[in-house]
Protein backbone atom coordinates (compact mmCIF):
# COMPACT_ATOMS: atom_id res chain seq x y z
CA UNK A 1 0.00 0.00 0.00
CA UNK A 2 2.88 2.57 0.62
CA UNK A 3 4.45 1.67 -2.39
CA UNK A 4 1.05 2.65 -4.21
CA UNK A 5 0.95 5.69 -1.97
CA UNK A 6 4.36 6.50 -2.88
CA UNK A 7 3.66 6.10 -6.57
CA UNK A 8 1.01 8.26 -6.99
CA UNK A 9 0.57 10.59 -3.96
CA UNK A 10 2.25 13.80 -5.20
CA UNK A 11 0.52 13.45 -8.70
CA UNK A 12 -2.85 13.18 -6.43
CA UNK A 13 -2.16 16.06 -4.44
CA UNK A 14 -1.11 18.43 -7.37
CA UNK A 15 -4.63 17.96 -9.00
CA UNK A 16 -6.55 18.61 -5.89
CA UNK A 17 -4.56 21.14 -4.90
CA UNK A 18 -4.76 22.66 -8.34
CA UNK A 19 -8.31 22.19 -8.54
CA UNK A 20 -9.46 23.69 -5.13
CA UNK A 21 -6.14 26.22 -4.17
CA UNK A 22 -5.96 25.09 -0.69
CA UNK A 23 -3.53 22.83 0.36
CA UNK A 24 -5.46 21.69 3.35
CA UNK A 25 -8.38 20.58 1.90
CA UNK A 26 -5.90 18.46 -0.58
CA UNK A 27 -4.43 17.05 1.73
CA UNK A 28 -8.15 15.50 2.64
CA UNK A 29 -9.03 14.52 -0.61
CA UNK A 30 -5.65 12.59 -1.15
CA UNK A 31 -6.07 10.97 2.12
CA UNK A 32 -10.11 10.33 1.86
CA UNK A 33 -9.15 9.08 -2.05
CA UNK A 34 -6.23 6.73 -0.85
CA UNK A 35 -8.44 5.57 2.29
CA UNK A 36 -11.17 4.75 0.42
CA UNK A 37 -9.25 2.94 -2.75
CA UNK A 38 -7.12 0.60 -0.75
CA UNK A 39 -10.59 -0.50 1.07
CA UNK A 40 -12.39 -1.72 -2.37
CA UNK A 41 -9.12 -2.43 -4.23
CA UNK A 42 -10.72 -6.35 -4.94
CA UNK A 43 -13.13 -4.41 -6.85
CA UNK A 44 -10.57 -3.42 -9.44
CA UNK A 45 -10.35 -5.43 -12.39
CA UNK A 46 -7.39 -7.38 -12.47
CA UNK A 47 -6.37 -5.72 -15.75
CA UNK A 48 -7.34 -2.11 -14.37
CA UNK A 49 -5.22 0.45 -13.72
CA UNK A 50 -4.51 1.81 -9.95
CA UNK A 51 -3.48 5.35 -11.16
CA UNK A 52 -6.57 6.28 -13.47
CA UNK A 53 -8.71 4.55 -11.04
CA UNK A 54 -7.12 6.81 -8.27
CA UNK A 55 -7.56 10.09 -9.95
CA UNK A 56 -10.87 9.90 -10.78
CA UNK A 57 -11.69 9.82 -7.30
CA UNK A 58 -9.37 12.45 -6.57
CA UNK A 59 -10.80 14.26 -9.22
CA UNK A 60 -14.72 13.71 -8.32
CA UNK A 61 -13.97 14.71 -4.69
CA UNK A 62 -12.05 18.00 -5.36
CA UNK A 63 -15.29 18.61 -8.19
CA UNK A 64 -17.13 18.47 -5.11
CA UNK A 65 -15.54 20.66 -3.53
CA UNK A 66 -15.14 23.81 -6.32
CA UNK A 67 -18.98 23.53 -7.50
CA UNK A 68 -20.14 26.07 -5.25
CA UNK A 69 -17.42 28.81 -5.63
CA UNK A 70 -17.23 28.84 -9.80
CA UNK A 71 -15.18 31.73 -10.90
CA UNK A 72 -15.09 32.93 -14.18
CA UNK A 73 -12.52 35.77 -15.26
CA UNK A 74 -12.43 37.51 -18.08
CA UNK A 75 -10.16 39.65 -19.56
CA UNK A 76 -10.01 43.30 -18.31
CA UNK A 77 -10.10 41.71 -15.01
CA UNK A 78 -6.26 40.90 -14.95
CA UNK A 79 -3.43 42.69 -16.10
CA UNK A 80 -1.73 40.58 -19.05
CA UNK A 81 1.18 41.58 -20.37
CA UNK A 82 1.40 40.11 -23.96
CA UNK A 83 4.40 37.63 -24.06
CA UNK A 84 6.70 37.28 -26.48
CA UNK A 85 5.44 34.34 -28.48
CA UNK A 86 8.92 33.51 -30.21
CA UNK A 87 11.60 31.57 -28.77
CA UNK A 88 11.85 28.52 -26.08
CA UNK A 89 12.38 31.53 -23.55
CA UNK A 90 10.14 29.41 -20.71
CA UNK A 91 12.22 26.21 -20.44
CA UNK A 92 14.82 28.08 -18.70
CA UNK A 93 12.37 28.95 -15.84
CA UNK A 94 12.80 26.52 -12.63
CA UNK A 95 9.93 24.15 -12.14
CA UNK A 96 8.83 25.26 -8.91
CA UNK A 97 8.56 28.76 -10.28
CA UNK A 98 6.42 26.97 -13.25
CA UNK A 99 4.54 25.23 -10.45
CA UNK A 100 3.45 28.08 -8.82
CA UNK A 101 2.53 30.46 -11.67
CA UNK A 102 -0.06 27.54 -12.60
CA UNK A 103 -1.35 27.71 -8.90
CA UNK A 104 -1.33 31.59 -9.02
CA UNK A 105 -3.66 31.55 -11.88
CA UNK A 106 -7.25 32.56 -11.16
CA UNK A 107 -9.76 30.60 -10.23
CA UNK A 108 -11.90 28.91 -12.95
CA UNK A 109 -9.33 29.69 -15.58
CA UNK A 110 -6.76 26.87 -13.16
CA UNK A 111 -8.97 24.12 -13.44
CA UNK A 112 -9.81 24.57 -16.62
CA UNK A 113 -6.10 24.79 -17.97
CA UNK A 114 -5.61 21.51 -15.53
CA UNK A 115 -8.05 19.23 -16.97
CA UNK A 116 -7.86 20.26 -20.17
CA UNK A 117 -3.98 20.78 -20.42
CA UNK A 118 -2.63 18.48 -18.25
CA UNK A 119 -5.32 15.73 -17.27
CA UNK A 120 -6.70 15.62 -21.37
CA UNK A 121 -10.20 15.96 -20.51
CA UNK A 122 -11.99 17.37 -23.68
CA UNK A 123 -13.82 21.12 -23.26
CA UNK A 124 -17.18 19.04 -23.66
CA UNK A 125 -16.51 16.91 -21.02
CA UNK A 126 -15.24 19.47 -18.87
CA UNK A 127 -18.11 21.68 -19.00
CA UNK A 128 -20.28 19.37 -18.14
CA UNK A 129 -17.89 18.44 -14.88
CA UNK A 130 -18.34 22.33 -13.56
CA UNK A 131 -21.75 22.91 -15.16
CA UNK A 132 -20.38 25.76 -17.57
CA UNK A 133 -20.74 25.85 -21.31
CA UNK A 134 -18.46 24.24 -23.61
CA UNK A 135 -17.38 27.74 -25.22
CA UNK A 136 -16.98 29.25 -21.33
CA UNK A 137 -14.53 26.16 -21.08
CA UNK A 138 -12.81 27.23 -24.09
CA UNK A 139 -12.27 30.79 -23.24
CA UNK A 140 -11.80 30.37 -19.34
CA UNK A 141 -8.68 28.03 -21.21
CA UNK A 142 -7.37 30.79 -23.15
CA UNK A 143 -7.33 33.26 -20.88
CA UNK A 144 -5.31 30.87 -18.32
CA UNK A 145 -3.01 30.12 -20.92
CA UNK A 146 -2.07 34.27 -21.80
CA UNK A 147 -1.80 34.83 -17.74
CA UNK A 148 0.40 31.74 -17.18
CA UNK A 149 2.96 32.81 -20.30
CA UNK A 150 2.30 36.33 -19.18
CA UNK A 151 3.34 35.57 -15.29
CA UNK A 152 6.15 33.50 -16.66
CA UNK A 153 7.33 35.82 -19.06
CA UNK A 154 7.56 38.84 -15.53
CA UNK A 155 9.86 36.06 -14.03
CA UNK A 156 11.81 36.00 -16.58
CA UNK A 157 12.22 39.92 -17.33
CA UNK A 158 12.88 40.11 -13.33
CA UNK B 1 -1.20 23.16 -29.29
CA UNK B 2 1.51 25.75 -29.09
CA UNK B 3 5.03 24.87 -28.52
CA UNK B 4 4.09 26.68 -24.90
CA UNK B 5 1.38 24.21 -24.26
CA UNK B 6 3.47 21.01 -25.46
CA UNK B 7 5.98 22.29 -22.84
CA UNK B 8 3.92 22.31 -20.04
CA UNK B 9 2.11 18.85 -20.93
CA UNK B 10 5.26 16.99 -21.69
CA UNK B 11 6.82 17.96 -18.16
CA UNK B 12 3.91 18.55 -16.05
CA UNK B 13 5.41 15.54 -13.51
CA UNK B 14 8.32 18.27 -12.84
CA UNK B 15 5.57 20.81 -11.86
CA UNK B 16 4.18 18.63 -9.31
CA UNK B 17 4.23 19.86 -5.23
CA UNK B 18 7.40 18.39 -4.22
CA UNK B 19 6.38 17.44 -1.26
CA UNK B 20 3.35 15.65 0.96
CA UNK B 21 2.71 16.16 4.39
CA UNK B 22 3.75 13.09 6.35
CA UNK B 23 0.44 12.89 8.49
CA UNK B 24 -1.09 12.34 5.18
CA UNK B 25 0.16 8.93 4.96
CA UNK B 26 0.16 8.19 8.77
CA UNK B 27 -3.72 8.94 8.92
CA UNK B 28 -3.73 6.35 5.98
CA UNK B 29 -2.09 3.30 7.43
CA UNK B 30 -4.01 3.93 10.74
CA UNK B 31 -7.41 3.87 9.32
CA UNK B 32 -6.26 0.92 7.13
CA UNK B 33 -4.76 -1.15 10.15
CA UNK B 34 -8.33 -0.06 12.07
CA UNK B 35 -10.41 -1.29 9.37
CA UNK B 36 -8.22 -4.77 8.11
CA UNK B 37 -5.78 -5.51 11.00
CA UNK B 38 -2.37 -5.67 10.84
CA UNK B 39 -2.39 -9.32 9.93
CA UNK B 40 -0.60 -10.82 7.41
CA UNK B 41 -2.60 -13.53 6.17
CA UNK B 42 -1.65 -16.96 4.84
CA UNK B 43 -2.74 -15.87 1.21
CA UNK B 44 -0.59 -12.74 1.57
CA UNK B 45 2.39 -14.39 2.26
CA UNK B 46 1.69 -16.83 -0.40
CA UNK B 47 1.19 -14.27 -2.94
CA UNK B 48 4.24 -12.81 -1.83
CA UNK B 49 6.76 -15.61 -2.39
CA UNK B 50 4.88 -16.45 -5.51
CA UNK B 51 5.77 -12.75 -6.41
CA UNK B 52 9.49 -13.20 -5.73
CA UNK B 53 9.24 -16.08 -7.53
CA UNK B 54 7.79 -15.15 -11.03
CA UNK B 55 10.56 -12.03 -10.64
CA UNK B 56 13.13 -14.94 -10.21
CA UNK B 57 12.00 -15.91 -13.83
CA UNK B 58 10.73 -13.31 -15.52
CA UNK B 59 14.18 -11.48 -14.89
CA UNK B 60 16.29 -14.80 -16.67
CA UNK B 61 13.65 -15.07 -19.72
CA UNK B 62 13.75 -11.23 -20.01
CA UNK B 63 17.64 -11.26 -19.87
CA UNK B 64 17.34 -12.81 -23.22
CA UNK B 65 15.08 -11.25 -25.00
CA UNK B 66 16.65 -8.02 -24.56
CA UNK B 67 18.08 -9.41 -27.86
CA UNK B 68 15.76 -9.19 -29.78
CA UNK B 69 15.24 -6.04 -31.65
CA UNK B 70 12.23 -4.44 -31.30
CA UNK B 71 10.16 -3.07 -33.77
CA UNK B 72 11.15 0.77 -34.98
CA UNK B 73 7.21 2.02 -34.87
CA UNK B 74 6.92 0.30 -31.75
CA UNK B 75 10.20 2.28 -30.31
CA UNK B 76 8.44 5.48 -31.71
CA UNK B 77 5.24 4.90 -30.54
CA UNK B 78 6.77 4.87 -26.67
CA UNK B 79 9.05 7.67 -27.39
CA UNK B 80 12.34 5.96 -28.32
CA UNK B 81 15.10 6.92 -30.50
CA UNK B 82 16.47 3.54 -31.06
CA UNK B 83 16.51 -0.01 -29.32
CA UNK B 84 19.66 0.38 -27.09
CA UNK B 85 16.85 1.50 -24.36
CA UNK B 86 18.35 -0.67 -21.84
CA UNK B 87 21.52 1.03 -22.27
CA UNK B 88 19.79 4.29 -22.04
CA UNK B 89 18.45 3.00 -18.25
CA UNK B 90 21.62 1.96 -17.24
CA UNK B 91 23.22 5.46 -18.07
CA UNK B 92 20.37 7.03 -16.03
CA UNK B 93 21.34 4.13 -13.31
CA UNK B 94 24.88 4.52 -13.40
CA UNK B 95 24.25 9.02 -13.34
CA UNK B 96 22.25 8.11 -9.80
CA UNK B 97 24.48 6.30 -8.27
CA UNK B 98 27.24 8.25 -9.20
CA UNK B 99 26.10 11.08 -7.37
CA UNK B 100 26.27 12.54 -4.14
CA UNK B 101 23.21 13.77 -1.91
CA UNK B 102 23.01 15.58 1.13
CA UNK B 103 22.24 12.58 3.82
CA UNK B 104 18.98 14.31 5.12
CA UNK B 105 17.51 13.46 1.34
CA UNK B 106 18.72 9.78 1.13
CA UNK B 107 15.45 8.78 2.58
CA UNK B 108 13.42 10.59 0.36
CA UNK B 109 15.13 9.48 -2.63
CA UNK B 110 15.36 6.16 -1.63
CA UNK B 111 11.66 6.18 -1.29
CA UNK B 112 11.48 7.49 -4.58
CA UNK B 113 13.44 4.80 -5.99
CA UNK B 114 11.07 1.95 -4.48
CA UNK B 115 9.06 2.99 -7.02
CA UNK B 116 11.07 0.69 -9.66
CA UNK B 117 11.08 -1.56 -7.56
CA UNK B 118 7.29 -1.62 -7.36
CA UNK B 119 7.24 -1.45 -10.82
CA UNK B 120 9.61 -4.72 -11.25
CA UNK B 121 7.41 -6.37 -9.64
CA UNK B 122 4.36 -5.42 -11.34
CA UNK B 123 6.31 -5.52 -14.80
CA UNK B 124 6.67 -9.04 -14.11
CA UNK B 125 3.31 -10.06 -12.53
CA UNK B 126 1.82 -8.88 -16.14
CA UNK B 127 4.27 -10.51 -18.04
CA UNK B 128 3.16 -13.98 -16.63
CA UNK B 129 -0.14 -13.45 -17.43
CA UNK B 130 0.28 -12.87 -21.13
CA UNK B 131 -0.27 -15.74 -23.32
CA UNK B 132 3.51 -15.22 -24.81
CA UNK B 133 2.70 -17.83 -27.60
CA UNK B 134 0.03 -15.41 -29.05
CA UNK B 135 0.95 -12.04 -27.69
CA UNK B 136 3.95 -11.30 -29.03
CA UNK B 137 3.49 -7.71 -30.34
CA UNK B 138 1.74 -7.19 -26.70
CA UNK B 139 4.66 -8.37 -24.98
CA UNK B 140 6.65 -5.93 -26.68
CA UNK B 141 4.10 -3.71 -25.94
CA UNK B 142 4.38 -4.74 -22.47
CA UNK B 143 8.29 -4.22 -22.37
CA UNK B 144 8.72 -1.17 -23.81
CA UNK B 145 5.92 0.43 -21.53
CA UNK B 146 7.68 -1.04 -18.43
CA UNK B 147 10.83 0.44 -20.07
CA UNK B 148 9.56 4.24 -20.53
CA UNK B 149 7.94 4.32 -16.70
CA UNK B 150 11.45 3.41 -15.35
CA UNK B 151 13.23 6.03 -17.40
CA UNK B 152 10.44 8.67 -16.01
CA UNK B 153 10.69 7.39 -12.93
CA UNK B 154 14.77 7.36 -12.89
CA UNK B 155 14.34 10.86 -14.47
CA UNK B 156 12.38 12.35 -11.73
CA UNK B 157 15.23 11.29 -9.14
CA UNK B 158 18.15 13.04 -11.24
CA UNK B 159 15.92 15.73 -11.27
CA UNK B 160 15.38 15.74 -7.65
CA UNK B 161 19.16 14.84 -7.07
CA UNK B 162 19.78 18.28 -9.49
CA UNK B 163 17.33 20.45 -7.31
CA UNK B 164 18.87 19.21 -3.81
CA UNK B 165 22.16 20.13 -5.32
CA UNK B 166 21.36 23.69 -6.70
CA UNK B 167 19.65 24.62 -3.53
CA UNK B 168 22.95 23.36 -1.67
CA UNK B 169 25.21 25.29 -3.75
CA UNK B 170 22.42 28.27 -4.30
CA UNK B 171 22.27 28.86 -0.59
CA UNK B 172 26.07 27.73 0.28
CA UNK B 173 24.91 25.00 2.66
CA UNK B 174 27.81 22.52 3.61
CA UNK B 175 25.85 19.61 4.59
CA UNK B 176 27.36 16.05 4.46
CA UNK B 177 26.93 14.37 1.49
CA UNK B 178 26.67 10.39 1.34
CA UNK B 179 25.64 7.92 -1.94
CA UNK B 180 22.35 6.53 -2.91
CA UNK B 181 21.53 2.87 -2.75
CA UNK B 182 20.68 1.64 -6.05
Amino acid sequence: MKVLYGLFAKEMLTLAFRLTDNLHDAEDIVQESFIHSFKVIDQLKEDGNFGPWLKRIVLNKSLKKIKKRQTIITLDQVHIEEPDQSGRWYESIPHNIVQEAIQDLPNGCREILTLFLLDNFKHREIAEMLDISVSTSKSQYQYGLKILRSNLKKYRNE
Amino acid sequence: MSDFEKYIKENQRKFDLDQINPKVWQTIEAEIKEKKGAILSLRNSLRLVAAVLICVFCFQWFGDYQKVNFPKHLLEDYGFKDSKVDELLDAKIITIREASIPVAYKGDLEMLLNQVTYLDQHFAEKINKLDLANTEVELLKEILEYYKTKSEILDRVINEIQKVNTNEKKYKIKSEKTKIRI
